[in-house]
């Protein structure tokens, strides 16, 4: 992806289909109806009951979802077996969350926790952190597991699975210019190069405006979270919620600002998955109210 | 160089809960990541952290940030000016627990970790106390040259920087317009008639500038160089809208998104009479 305009986005054509998500073309890219590749599959989970009146996380509803969102992904009908698919019991596994600001619940934290249990995988193995004490950082880690918070973000556009390995980077803040156009070279840091196995995005309480800083009046239940294993497909959904939801607010097109360049770089010159979204086999699940996608 | 803020020991029982945490431009990511981008946008010089807490309430975050001028604070309020006002500052806005405002050259963050009455009351107490010993200070002269009519006033935004325009309003990966921090630009909405348009003013150091700007903007946006020397140059572009520039001195003039060329060119032309 090189240099753009507004006016590349008006045309609907840059960024191949991943401009099409954003709020700036009438183009609306539709999400595959069949799986072109099992890589590209994304779970979308709801429930009403995953927070309380107060937002407050439900820790037993939140592990059913991705107990279920992660069986559904890996084609399993049992818990355990699922999580086999992805952690064997002698993994060291790292739970990379996100600690600032917009940060991953700890009911989001707890579930993934649950899971790796249920694959085997002992809890002194088990190593959560983010910033200096990031599994594979801080600690050598043969498995990663990715939980994001989702929100908007004033640098990058949205801030999720990719920007979520930024500390991985010698030099984080050297990937702030052209909107973290270049977020994907985090993920070829050689300590964490290819050991993500699954991505759980914390889409509980997203922030569709003004991230990462917490802006409260752009929070809202969302009540989801959204399970992959392609960085990429799984961002690419993530940014239509938020564009989705931006657009209802305003009841008028709202574009996230800047474009998401690192979603298509990270596609197109880091190849880690997929942005377009005719290849990307969204499955939904559960609460369908106020869905947006 | 300014004083540092004058915590209060205690607000409505708040008390604070450890020391009171300082950052400056050369360590602003340790206190907040990529979120700094925002503030070193603008001149900011330092931020003060206190963190207040009260058995059984809510946490309170309260972020105080020092800029070069008053000029800046307002800008980085101006980035997101609504909500309630609770009659604080020069500028404020509450929402959902978090104020913001502005007064003299700082700016004002103070969060509640939970939105209740009692949060709210304490919030709006520890910013009167931080607020009272600050004097006023200018506003930024540009917003003041938008055009009144149909300007949606929530929508005025002042800025410097080409990061800080493509978070409010994507133009282009390169800086085409030659923004830098001492460049000053405002950017807002008008709405008349169901339509929404966009204008962009900024303010050069030099005439050479304003004219180098509109050149690269012809060129490199509107695609056509050959009316990029005019003074205004207005172009239909895609979806049946059209962009408009206009130099003025040191003074450029940007319309976008309008949906007919005679709307473009009349606000271009309501902006002119104020360059």
């Amino acid at each position: 992806m090189g240099s753009h305009t507004r006016r590349d986005f008006l045309r609907g054509t840059t960024a191949g289909a991943l401009g099409a998500s954003l709020g700036l073309s009438a183009v609306r890219a539709t999400f595959a109806a069949e799986p072109a590749d099992a890589r590209t599959a994304v779970v979308l989970i709801r429930d009403e009951a995953a927070l309380d009146a107060q937002n407050k996380g439900n820790l037993k509803v939140v592990e059913t979802m991705l107990d279920k969102a992660v069986c559904r992904l890996a084609g399993k009908d049992d818990p355990a077996e699922a999580w086999k698919t992805y952690f064997r019991p002698d993994d060291t596994v790292g739970i990379k969350t996100t600690v600032y600001m917009i940060s991953t619940s700890d009911e989001a934290i707890a579930a993934v926790r649950a899971g790796a249990r249920k694959a085997g995988v002992p809890d002194e193995k088990i190593l959560v952190g983010d910033r200096g004490a990031a599994p594979g950082k801080a600690k050598p880690v043969t498995a990663l597991v990715n939980v994001p918070s989702l929100k908007a973000h004033h640098m990058s556009g949205i801030g999720c699975a990719i920007k979520n390995y930024i500390v991985y980077h010698a030099n984080p803040a050297s990937m702030h210019p052209d909107s973290c156009a270049e977020l994907g070279a985090a993920w070829q840091v050689p300590a964490i190069k290819d050991k993500t196995r699954l991505i759980v995005v914390d889409a509980l309480l997203p922030m569709f405006d003004k991230g990462p800083q917490v802006t409260p009046k752009y929070r809202w239940p969302y009540r989801g979270l959204v399970v992959g294993t392609d960085p990429v497909a799984v961002d690419t959904v993530c940014l239509r919620i938020i564009q989705a939801k931006r657009d209802a607010f305003k009841g008028e097109p709202w574009p996230v600002s800047p474009p998401p360049k690192s979603i298509a770089v990270a596609d197109t010159k880091y190849h880690l998955g997929t942005s377009d979204p005719s290849k990307i086999h969204l499955l939904k699940m559960g609460w369908d109210h106020d869905v947006l996608i | 160089m300014t004083t540092q803020p004058g915590f209060p020991a205690q607000t409505n029982s708040w008390r604070p809960a450890g020391p009171m945490g300082v950052y400056g431009r050369e360590n602003l990511f340790d206190y907040m990541d990529g979120a700094g981008e925002l503030y070193l946008a603008y001149d900011f010089q330092r931020i003060f952290v206190q963190e207040y807490q009260r058995a059984g309430s809510p946490r309170i975050t309260t972020e105080v940030y020092e800029m070069l001028s008053s000029q800046d604070a307002y800008g980085v309020f101006s980035h997101d000016p609504e909500g309630d006002d609770v009659g604080v500052g020069q500028g404020n806005a509450y929402a959902v627990g978090l104020l913001r405002f502005w007064k003299g050259p700082y700016f004002f963050r103070i969060l509640a970790d939970r939105d209740t009455p009692e949060a709210k009351a304490a919030v709006v107490a520890l910013a009167r106390s931080l607020a009272e010993p600050i004097a006023d200070g200018p506003r930024p002269e540009l917003p003041n040259r938008l055009p009144d009519k149909d300007l949606e006033a929530t929508s005025v935004r002042y800025f410097h920087t080409h990061v800080s325009l493509n978070s409010l309003y994507y133009l282009a990966d390169a800086n085409l317009l030659h923004l830098s921090p001492r460049t000053k630009a405002v950017i807002a909405v008008y709405r008349t008639g169901g339509e929404k348009i966009t204008l962009l003013i900024a303010r050069y150091p030099s005439v050479r500038q304003a004219k180098e700007a509109r050149r690269e903007f012809g060129r490199a946006y509107l695609e056509d160089e050959r009316e990029a020397d005019g003074p205004l140059q207005i172009k239909a572009v895609e979806d049946g809208r059209h962009v408009g520039a206009l130099v003025k001195g040191c003074f450029l003039a940007l319309v976008f998104d309008a949906r007919s060329r005679a709307a473009c060119e009349r606000l271009l032309r309501e902006a002119e009479k104020r360059l």
